[in-house]
């Protein structure tokens, strides 16, 4: 099946996560966090589990994603 | 975004051919249930997105846009059905065209199709809620509070935030769910290390102290300290450790010791608390039908939201988008909160006997180890299968995938086998047996059991470090993007609240002025209360009548739209809304869309023609900005009172030999014409309570009150010695009567037509003439110009009449004299 891109992310949306991203960033441990979100949450990357999974739990054992 | 010019369907829903040029301006579509109006709101929706959300949205059942968009005689050609739009759009000179098929409804055909075109068309596709029935703005205001936060989500778009929100909770609970295994595990280990060690209580002095009694019998230097490498065994012959394995009898007794212990914990009033405290919650559910099912239910779709991750849905492999499927699990998911809750009340009291059974499990698996070792050997299957029944009910008990077995498994929960305790006794008795060793041989084992169960415990204690650092991150991101979103919803809704309670005041200034509301949003819930007349805040349903709750719901929907795009709300279709809105009310929600939003074109369906003369006397839509559905038919699809067709149509019927229908067209048509006439010329017709008025009601009014207005407009033209003018409008005047003299010449042929049934009578010869003669009497009452012919009205609509005059000012008679 070919994938499907990924719909535009509507204003409301798109804010909430601007947002999110910039008080991770504001937290010198999360910092990293919010970089390897940013392209899931705002770029063509899809909200699937397993993308924020991967953004949030790097080199996770159980991660089947990466 | 855009406005829209022209609107072309064919062979699309009810329709078979239609244009309808809304040019660019508000615009009404008005005519009974059934005759067709909502196939222009779907035409629209298709043309913009490429969807119809009535065929695809929730209890929509079998019905789909592919087999059910076409119009019924070409449900098996969707490329035949097919809709073309004009637009206009921003900063783009030329009008854009969008064309789509039903066959490939997501590829449209756009002229011109430049990217700043295409991007402004996407955004357009992003809205579909420019369309708002009536249906959707109830369930903005009389919906439950979490049915109303999924169409203001909806509207707002929020699916995206939800689905973050889910996955964020879904993998930090996941994460939490790791910890305590594992925390487990490790307060195992460091019991199972305590016991090899012989120390009561964990101390790096004690361990030290213990493990350096034992080093020096072997003749080994002390350890100093006890870092993460440090081994128990260093120094010790490394052929220790590849000798034959035998039973150490000190650590075995205890191991043994302790697994009776643990066994005995399974009968013991502490776990049979628990088990019969998770029982009377689990009985319930496993015996009431109902309650099953939903519980079941519920623990099917909360396994099903795990395994949406791909394009498909998980089960049935039908093409999804993730997101869209997230959401709708989510909300049936909604219906099961009280059995979720249960659940996880019958969870906490399964917690610790989960622990219970892993302890067990594992002193089973040494009972076995030991078993192997000792001499004579023991046979061990009852071990094995009660070691294989305990982690089976731990996650039976754990998981409650299965709530009647779960109950099974509770209620044998402290059943020990007698082949168990047999094996036990029979290796106690072989581990007794065993002679002491040597002070060496006993030194060598507890160094090296220790160490064994140092790094078991030291493992342990890695990875369950791990899984709260993990927990702890995750947590902090789910509660992080939990506070920003609710911030960042609650901004929203309070900016919206606020000019929703601007547009209601508008519209309601006679009697609320003060009207205030309040939008209170909750976890997944939105509360919408609004002030009654300074009494307090109650629920719009609880004392406003439905006609103020339909302006509620239209001024919440503004508001959010006006929230959402801004400049940019330019195009919005108000689908037979406001129906119970009382008549001085709609003449101010009409001026509440005129001037509270100037920029957004308006297309607005009704079935009510009194609504619709609202519309046109506030001057919400000009004089021709509507089309009036008088029928449909699945053959024709809808067909309009559209005078320019009409006397064609009636002309046909006369040559078609049908006097019948050419007679019952004629009448319906003048009733309809007379009524607006009448209306536009302030003509006083005899009241009727019911509005049924009929055609001798109206026409003699509307001829009466022409007459009269021509003889006032001459007079003033006189008063003024404007005599070129008033000789213009003698000269209407007499063409005027002349007309009307006709008519009532040939009106008793007429009647007796529709009456009487007394057609039979006549012949088109006879008939003709009478069709002629209205037509042209018709034309008295409307502008000449080809452009416009408008009909006539008078200005101001109440108060002293000023002028009469049409749309395009070709007609304009003065009636204030000097």
């Amino acid at each position: 099946m070919a994938k499907r891109p990924r719909k535009a992310i509507p204003e409301v949306p798109k804010a909430v996560f601007e947002k999110f991203l910039s008080e991770l960033g504001k937290d010198s441990a999360l910092v990293d966090v919010a970089a390897r979100l940013r392209p899931v949450l705002l770029e063509d990357e899809g909200l699937t589990e397993p993308a924020i999974k991967a953004a949030l739990l790097p080199g996770d054992p159980d991660d089947k994603s990466s | 975004m855009i406005k829209v010019l022209k609107l072309e369907a064919h062979e699309f829903r009810g329709v078979r051919s239609l244009t309808v040029d809304f040019g660019g301006q508000n615009f009404a579509i008005c005519g009974r249930n059934g005759t067709g109006k909502s196939g222009i709101v779907d035409a629209l929706e298709f043309g913009l997105t490429g969807n119809i959300s009535r065929l695809s949205g929730r209890g929509t059942g079998d019905i789909s846009l592919k087999d059910h968009a076409p119009h019924v005689d070409s449900r098996n050609r969707p490329d035949k059905a097919r809709v073309k739009l004009t637009v206009q759009v921003p900063n783009v000179d030329t009008p854009v065209t969008i064309e789509r098929s039903v066959k490939d409804p997501l590829t449209p055909t756009i002229t011109p199709s430049t990217p700043p075109i295409l991007e402004v068309l996407r955004q357009v596709a992003l809205h579909p809620e420019f369309a708002l029935s009536r249906r959707e703005l109830i369930r903005y205001v009389i919906s439950t509070p979490g049915d109303r936060a999924t169409e203001v989500q909806t509207l707002l778009q929020l699916d995206a935030v939800d689905t973050v929100r889910t996955i964020l909770q879904k993998i930090a609970n996941a994460c939490q769910r790791e910890v305590n295994p594992l925390k487990r595990a490790k307060e195992q280990a460091h019991d199972q290390l305590l016991a090899a060690l012989q120390i009561p209580e964990w101390s790096t002095a004690r361990v030290l102290a213990a493990a350096n009694t034992q080093r020096a019998i072997l003749g080994l230097p002390p350890l100093s300290a006890l870092a993460a490498a440090t081994s128990l065994r260093d120094g010790l012959a490394g052929a220790a450790t590849t000798a034959a394995p035998r039973v150490p009898k000190a650590q075995a007794t205890a191991d043994l010791r302790e697994l009776r212990t643990l066994l005995d914990r399974l009968g013991a009033s502490e776990a049979k608390g628990q088990c019969a405290a998770a029982l009377k919650l689990l009985a319930p559910l496993a015996s009431d039908p109902n309650a099953l099912d939903s519980a079941n239910r519920e623990r099917f779709l909360t396994a099903a939201l795990a395994y949406i991750e791909g394009e498909a849905c998980p089960v049935c492999d039908t093409d999804w988008n993730p997101e869209e499927l997230r959401a709708l699990v989510s909300r049936k998911l909604k219906r099961f909160e009280e059995i979720a809750r249960q659940r996880a009340e019958v969870e906490k009291h399964c917690e610790p006997l989960v622990a219970l059974l892993d302890e067990v499990g594992n002193g089973v698996r040494t009972l076995e180890r030991y078993r192997a070792l000792v001499a004579p050997k023991v046979v061990a299957t009852a071990a094995a299968s009660f070691r294989t029944l305990a982690g089976e009910t731990a996650k039976v008990i754990e998981s409650l995938d299965t709530i009647p077995d779960a109950v099974k498994a509770l209620e044998n929960f402290s059943a020990v086998p007698k082949g168990l305790l047999d094996i036990m006794a029979e290796v106690e008795s072989a581990v007794a047996a065993i002679p002491d060793p040597t002070q060496q041989d006993a030194a060598r084992d507890y160094l090296t059991e220790g160490q064994v169960r140092l790094q078991a415990y030291r493992d342990a204690a890695l990875a369950e470090k791990r899984a709260e650092e993990r927990a702890a991150l995750t947590r902090k991101v789910y509660e992080t993007y939990g506070t920003i979103s609710t911030a960042v919803l609650n901004d929203i809704y309070k900016k919206v609240e606020g000019q929703f309670g601007e547009l209601y005041r508008f519209i309601n200034r006679d009697d609320e002025e003060k009207f205030t509301a309040q939008l209170t949003p909750s976890l997944g819930k939105l509360g919408f209360d609004v002030d009654f007349y300074g009494r307090g805040f109650f629920p719009p349903g609880a004392y406003h009548s439905e006609g103020h709750q339909d302006g509620m719901g239209i001024c919440l929907y503004l508001a959010l739209m006006q929230y959402l795009l801004e400049d940019s709300f330019s195009f919005a279709v108000l689908d037979d809304v406001l129906m119970s809105v009382d008549a001085g009310h709609r003449r101010e929600v009409c001026k509440l869309l005129k001037e509270k939003f100037p920029n957004t074109q308006f297309i607005l369906t009704t079935h009510d023609e009194i609504w619709l003369r609202h519309m046109k006397s506030a001057g919400l839509i000009g004089p021709r900005a509507f089309i009036y559905f008088r029928t449909w038919d699945v053959e024709h699809g809808p067909t309009q009172w559209e005078d320019r067709d009409i006397w064609q149509e009636i002309e046909a019927e006369v040559k078609r030999d049908n006097v019948r229908a050419a007679a019952g067209l004629l009448r319906h048509y003048l009733e309809f014409a007379s009524a607006e006439i009448s209306h536009h010329l302030r003509a006083p017709v005899e009241f009727r309570g019911d509005a049924q008025f009929q055609l001798g009601d109206l026409l003699p009014a509307a001829i009466g009150k022409l007459g009269a207005l021509l003889r006032e407009g001459k007079a003033a033209a006189l008063s003024w010695g404007r005599s070129a003018d008033a000789k213009a409008i003698e000269a209407r005047e007499t063409e005027f009567k002349e007309r009307v003299a006709v008519t009532n010449v040939e009106q008793w042929q007429v009647n007796p037509a529709i009456h009487y049934n007394e057609w039979a009578s006549f012949t088109p010869e006879d008939f003709a003439p009478v069709v002629t003669a209205y037509r042209t009497l018709m034309q008295s009452f409307s502008c000449t110009e080809p452009k416009c012919l408008g009909l006539l009205y008078v200005q101001p609509e109440r108060g002293t009449r000023e002028e009469v005059r049409c749309a395009c000012g070709g007609t304009n008679i003065n009636l204030r004299k000097k």
